[in-house]
């Protein structure tokens, strides 16, 4: 149904050291993989693990344990290449406030190596998408919320990334529309990965919040 | 590493900074402010005080338990106000009187006190115009005399002292602004670059933008480079412009009279000041690296200038120590930071900087940048002060 992997995670794990609990294992032998064009959601609840397992894929922190790929190459060995093929949209948007949405997606095109040949034109093209050009600019500070994650997702587009991380405590119902594939972590381990229908047959539930209360229950009965 | 890469990082900082007012007023405001402020309000007062001393006619409170010829005309002809007082030290304590006389003793040898409160400038003034009327009286007796005994009242004199300032007035006016500017050029460095530093790191922790910006292809390298770039520019355009202010300080001073005394006696020397700016370049490095490193480690603005304070009072004390009389820059005190700075700029501005203190200091300065800017490099890279939990 799917292209080759495009994302390919091998018992990833992440240990923190806390000074009041000791070792804490974040993320504790993760392994999922995401085709080419596939949207592939991640859910959790608090504390899960989402994020620390996203922030590895970035780049941003480095494992304690395991392997992972992102468009065939190494994230450990290649982290600069890596990122360059990657999009990450936070749910916090990670906006600079004092500049324009013009200055902010020309200052992450730079840095994907986009000169002004091929920046303005994207971020023309971007814009229209968008429709950010009549506030193209105003300071990031002076806009709405709506206005800003349209800049946030300019950012994130701006270098034309084949791989999408794209962060966010929205409803679960979106997931549920939107993507082909689901994992559900917790407490560091994946506990199920299906399509809607396979986890729906799985745990009789039609719902994917009924769904995951269910697994996440499940889970806690295997003893966490 | 890419260069280009860092250069990116540094220029869209140096945008950010510039449309930050807390950066805007420590880095530009405040250093173009404090010196006409501080030197001409510092002037003014001064002159007002001391003119205000030297022409009022001071109330002094005078009891006598025995008589003492002559007193009250001497206290009248040096301008003040004697007044019988029965209790003089209490007239001064309760500021009925800005100096208090009490003769006592016997008549043959008389013993006069004078009381003063030396908390107040006035009292002081007043007290040392007492003693000079007072010394001039005993002075006037000793003559009359010698006068009645036949003497010559040269025996009084048997050779004249005289005391010579051999320091140039530029040496002297260099010694004077050089403390004033060694002292406060530090601490505006500092701060000119608390905020830039904080707002780069524990505040892009706050506002969630760091975690975007590692996760765009710049290495950890190039974060930092480019950071520190803007952080030290931050530092050194405060120096350029308290050098910049000091100098049109005294330029546009030397028209007031009050200043003339002293600004007259020190052209802006071209080459010292740039001796200056030279010098304090690797002390810009070190400040903006200390600065970064601090404040990555705090989750927020506020932790960060929490952290930043006990820096803040130990820059204060090593430049405190250059405005102590008698320090002078050896290659020991030479190779202590923010000391060596501001005590080089007294030295350079006096003209009495050595080309091996100049040496020593930008040596060791330039030795401490390059160990807290690795410092801060390191710490660029690690997890648990990126990402605190």
């Amino acid at each position: 149904m799917f292209g080759p992997d495009m994302i390919s995670v091998r018992d990833l794990a992440k240990v923190f050291q806390d000074k009041k609990r000791g070792p804490v294992r974040a993320v504790d032998g993760v392994s999922f993989d995401v085709g080419r064009g596939e949207i592939y959601g991640l859910l959790g609840p608090n504390g899960a693990g989402k994020t620390t397992t996203l922030r590895i894929l970035a780049t941003v922190l480095a494992p304690s344990r395991g392997s992972a790929t992102l468009d065939g190459l190494d994230i450990f060995r290649d982290g600069r290449r890596v990122r360059q093929r990657l999009g990450f949209l936070s749910g916090d948007m990670g906006l600079y406030h004092r500049l324009t949405p013009r200055e902010l997606v020309a200052f992450f095109g730079r840095l994907n190596s986009l000169d002004g040949a091929r920046l303005r034109p994207r971020m023309d093209e971007l814009f229209s998408l968008l429709g950010i050009h009549e506030f193209a600019d105003t300071k990031i500070d002076k806009l709405s919320t709506g206005m800003r994650q349209r800049v946030a997702i300019a950012r994130t587009l701006v270098h034309d990334p084949p791989v999408l991380i794209l962060y966010s405590t929205h409803v679960m119902e979106e997931a549920e529309c939107l993507c082909d594939r689901i994992g559900v972590i917790h407490r560091g381990k994946i506990r199920a990965v299906g399509t809607i229908e396979e986890l729906r047959a799985r745990t009789g539930k039609s719902r994917l919040r009924e769904i995951f209360l269910d697994l996440l229950s499940l889970a806690e009965g295997d003893g966490g | 590493m890419s260069l280009r890469t860092a250069w990116v990082i540094y220029r869209k900082e140096i945008l950010d900074l510039l449309r930050d007012r807390r950066t805007l007023i420590s880095m530009v405001v405040l250093p173009l402010l404090v010196m006409p402020l501080l030197i001409g309000g510092l002037s003014y007062f001064m002159a007002r005080t001391e003119r205000k001393a030297r022409e009022t006619a001071h109330p002094i409170a005078v009891r006598r338990e025995i008589p003492l010829s002559g007193l009250l005309e001497a206290l009248s002809d040096a301008g003040l106000v004697p007044e019988e007082a029965p209790e003089p030290r209490t007239a001064v304590s309760e500021k009925r009187a800005e100096a208090g006389v009490e003769v006592a003793g016997s008549e043959a040898q008389p013993r006069v006190k004078i009381y003063l409160d030396r908390t107040r400038t006035t009292s002081e003034v007043a007290a040392n115009r007492v003693e000079l009327a007072l010394n001039r009286l005993k002075e006037q007796r000793v003559r009359e005399g010698l006068h009645s005994m036949g003497v010559s009242s040269e025996v009084l004199t048997p050779f004249a002292v005289e005391k010579v300032n051999i320091a140039t007035p530029k040496r002297m006016a260099g010694f004077f602004l050089g403390t004033l500017l060694g002292y406060l050029m530090v601490l505006l460095m500092l701060t000119g670059g608390t905020y830039p530093a904080i707002d780069m790191t524990a505040g892009e922790k706050e506002r969630r933008t760091l975690e975007i910006l590692l996760a765009a292809p710049a290495s950890r390298e190039e974060v930092v480079l480019g950071k520190m770039g803007a952080t030290i520019t931050a530092v050194f355009v405060t120096a350029i412009l308290t050098v910049t202010s000091f100098g049109v300080t005294f330029a546009l001073g030397a028209r007031v009279a009050e200043f003339r005394a002293v600004t007259s006696q020190l052209p802006v020397d071209v080459p010292a000041v740039l001796l200056i700016l030279v010098t304090l370049f690797p002390l810009s490095v070190l400040f903006a690296s200390i600065l970064l490193a601090l404040s990555l480690t705090a989750r927020s603005y506020k932790e960060a200038q929490s952290y930043l304070t006990p820096l803040m009072f130990l820059v204060i004390m090593l430049a405190m120590v250059s405005t102590l009389p008698g320090v002078e820059l050896g290659p020991r005190l030479a190779v202590i930071p923010v000391l060596n700075a501001s005590q080089l700029i007294k030295e350079i501005l006096m003209g009495a900087a050595s080309p091996v203190t100049i040496a020593v200091t930008f040596g060791a300065n330039l030795a401490y940048a390059t160990g807290a800017f690795l410092y801060a490099v390191w710490m660029f890279k690690r997890e648990s002060v990126l990402f605190r939990i």
